[in-house]
């Protein structure tokens, strides 16, 4: 093989990946205008585009609509990046943002504030569930992550620590709603179930800025991430600090899951989807693979927020319970395609 | 028609024969639907809803607790600002022994059956055991403990009557259980007798415990308040909506299937105010002044300010409680002023709650328990 074949062979690879990544990007632009122009009022986006201000059509399109669209897009594409991140540091195929008891954790949080009736002063009631929630997810990881550094931070480690957390949490959690009311349980509940109903636009700006902050820090260690997937001992060899790179995704990751879970709540499903998506569509080149998979979670997204108002109009269906409806033909689809290709 | 007689007829007698208060051994049917017996004697009695004892209290006038010897913890909890006012009149009211927090799951059995209760008086809806805690029900029958469900919750109108009668029999208060029901039946029939004959039902949005999850908007499929609004001559918007008791209506289409009249539940009270600002402030010792201006706050969320029923002076707000209490027919009285204003003008339902509650309860409802805006 001549270099020059070499050259050409690398440019057709790149030109193929950027390909994909503007049809997935493409995509999600669709999904996105769909999921705008679509809810139980059956009301169209032309018309709500030429709506006065303060009306109720200009309401339904920049007060209700629109934010949760955006929520929808970032939520996805943070979890998604974070799920692929995990993967790829714990080596583990199975692994999600929430492997390590983020959502648990972040459970907790809501539930004592909301039996507890915590108040933070000078912060509504509304506002004082997802700082709880916020605090209690991010205390738990840093947490894992301070205790699997004092072991050395293996990646089998990290994963045990991850794993106790989760038990540890859901024990306090059922302890909290024990001594709760009925309707405070209820509650608690409904806050589990992922929603993007509860969206607004400074929560929106919140998660977009969590997600402006980590995916170029990401993209800084893309290369020793690429070479982590040919092994640990391989990574070493090159040179590579794993633990250290391990626990500084870890921080990423529990940023980016503890503010999409305060939220929205629990969304599952994405931050394990969007990077199987992405590498069954780009393969392991971590370039193309982790913005990828930031596209790939908030194409399924905006399409789960579209399901969600079309499967019983009228009424708010948690999109929490649509993510794996949706996510599921789409990854079954390429998992088969793939199998195919010889 | 005269076979009908004949049985009425024959009904009052055997009931005129009937011996001793109590009616030790009479077969009844429970608001769960399970025949039970009347005991030979109720002197103790457990609570699995803390606040029954304001139905109690309709019946047993001199000292609502005398018989009470075990209680869930819900009032407290739910209601702080009535339990201190029960608290200060009834000291004793903090002594009685707790069988559980305010989740049926703390339920203690053990614990109930040791303090030897003759009846065990549980609710539908509610916070102690419920008819699906079979293993409960059977282990407090087993050891000889009469098990007895009420309901003023799930369909009021028709369960609040038949929950008194019950608890009348139970009691062996027969009479003070008539002399309530008849109050009761003669304010609802106000109501009920002028809306049969009225044909238009403006259209009622119900939200549902305003304030107490982040998302619009909670709201009233079947029964509960949605059969309050009925009666009063107002048509339920998620009625046909949401399958259930309960659910989250899309503001979108609330925005777009516009209510001819908003109806918030106020969860808030004087305690809560500036915790959860978020909440309608209703209830014991609520001011007028705070009442309006929570109302006017929960009012002024995007998309529900923006409802013509709010734009046009349509929009008002219940005191929560009233969906647990046996005085739910003063709601509904409230109700019909506000979806039918121009029929009901001459309805008194302050008067109507102040003269019920002076001759049925041992202390007086002070405060502000519905509100309208502006």
């Amino acid at each position: 093989m001549t270099t020059l074949s070499l050259a050409r062979g690398y440019r057709r690879f790149i030109i193929g990946r950027l390909a994909t990544m503007a049809a997935l990007a493409l995509a999600l632009v669709a999904a996105f205008v769909l999921d705008v122009a679509t809810g139980p009022s059956g009301l169209r986006l032309g018309d709500l585009l030429q709506a006065e201000q303060h009306s109720t059509l200009a309401v339904i399109l920049w007060d209700i609509r629109l934010p949760q669209a955006v929520t929808a897009v970032l939520v996805g594409a943070a979890l998604a990046l974070a799920g692929a991140e995990m993967q790829t540091t714990l080596n583990n195929a199975l692994a999600s943002p929430f492997t390590l008891g983020v959502t648990n954790a972040a459970t907790l949080g809501a539930a004592s504030a909301i039996v507890f009736d915590l108040s933070v002063p000078g912060l509504a009631a509304m506002h004082v569930v997802p700082l709880f929630a916020f605090a209690a997810a991010l205390g738990a990881t840093l947490l894992v992550n301070f205790l699997a550094r004092s072991q050395g931070a293996g990646a089998d480690t990290v994963v045990l620590f991850g794993i106790a957390m989760v038990f540890v949490m859901n024990a306090l959690l059922w302890l909290v709603q024990y001594v709760a009311s009925a309707d405070a349980v209820q509650q608690i509940v409904f806050w589990t179930m992922g929603s993007l109903t509860r969206s607004s636009w400074d929560k929106a700006a919140i998660i977009a800025a969590a997600l402006a902050l980590c995916l170029p820090l990401s993209l800084r260690q893309v290369w020793a991430m690429t070479t982590l997937r040919g092994g640990e001992d391989h990574a070493r060899s090159f040179g590579i600090q794993v633990e250290r790179l391990r626990l500084v995704v870890l921080v990423r990751v529990s940023l980016l899951a503890a503010v999409a879970v305060a939220f929205v709540g629990t969304i599952g499903f994405i931050g394990l989807v969007g990077p199987h998506l992405a590498r069954l569509t780009l393969g392991e080149d971590h370039r193309f693979y982790l913005p990828g998979a930031a596209l790939a979670g908030a194409l399924v997204m905006s399409l789960a927020s579209t399901a969600s108002k079309a499967i019983v109009p009228g009424l708010v269906l948690p999109v929490g319970i649509v993510t794996a409806l949706v996510g599921i033909p789409l990854f079954m689809a390429l998992l088969l395609g793939q199998r195919r290709r010889p | 028609m005269i076979r009908h007689l004949l049985l009425v007829l024959a009904i009052a007698v055997a009931l005129s024969l009937s011996p001793g208060p109590a009616q030790a051994g009479l077969k009844v049917v429970d608001l769960a639907g399970r025949t039970i017996t009347v005991p030979d004697k109720v002197e103790r009695i457990i609570l699995g809803e803390g606040r029954a004892v304001i139905a109690l209290a309709i019946l047993d006038r001199a000292d609502p607790l005398a018989r009470i010897v075990g209680t869930m913890g819900d009032f407290p909890l739910l209601d702080p600002i009535g339990h201190a006012k029960w608290l200060r009149r009834f000291p004793q009211l903090g002594k009685i022994a707790a069988i559980g927090k305010v989740a049926a799951d703390s339920f203690s059995v053990e614990r109930s059956i040791a303090l030897k209760p003759d009846l065990a008086l549980f609710s539908m809806a509610g916070h102690g055991p419920a008819p699906k805690d079979v293993e409960i029900v059977k282990q407090l029958e087993a050891a000889g403990i009469t098990v007895a469900f009420v309901d003023f919750f799930f369909d009021p109108l028709v369960n609040t009557p038949k929950s008194m009668e019950l608890l009348g029999t139970l009691l062996g208060r027969q009479a003070e259980a008539a002399e309530f029901n008849a109050v009761y039946g003669r304010e609802l029939a106000k109501v009920t007798d002028r809306v049969a004959a009225l044909k238009d039902r403006p259209l009622v949005f119900i939200e549902n415990r305003v304030g107490l999850q982040a998302e619009c908007c909670a709201s009233i499929g079947n029964g509960i308040l949605g059969t309050m609004v009925a009666a009063a001559g107002g048509r339920n918007l998620a009625s046909g909506l949401i399958p259930g008791y309960a659910g989250t209506i899309s503001l979108e289409y609330l925005m777009t299937h516009q209510p001819d009249l908003y109806l918030g539940t106020a969860v808030g009270n004087i305690d809560s105010a500036a915790k959860a600002p978020e909440r309608i402030v209703l209830g014991h010792d609520t001011p007028v002044e705070l009442a309006k201006s929570s109302f006017a706050r929960a009012l002024a969320r995007p998309g529900i300010g923006q409802l013509q029923a709010v734009r046009q002076g349509r929009a008002h707000a219940l005191w929560h409680h009233f969906v647990h209490s046996p005085f739910n027919v003063v709601a509904v009285q409230v109700l019909a002023q506000w979806i039918h204003p121009e029929h009901f003008a001459d309805l008194d339902p302050a008067a109507t709650l102040r003269e019920m509650t002076a001759r049925f309860q041992p202390l007086p409802l002070d405060g502000v328990f519905w509100t309208q805006y502006p």
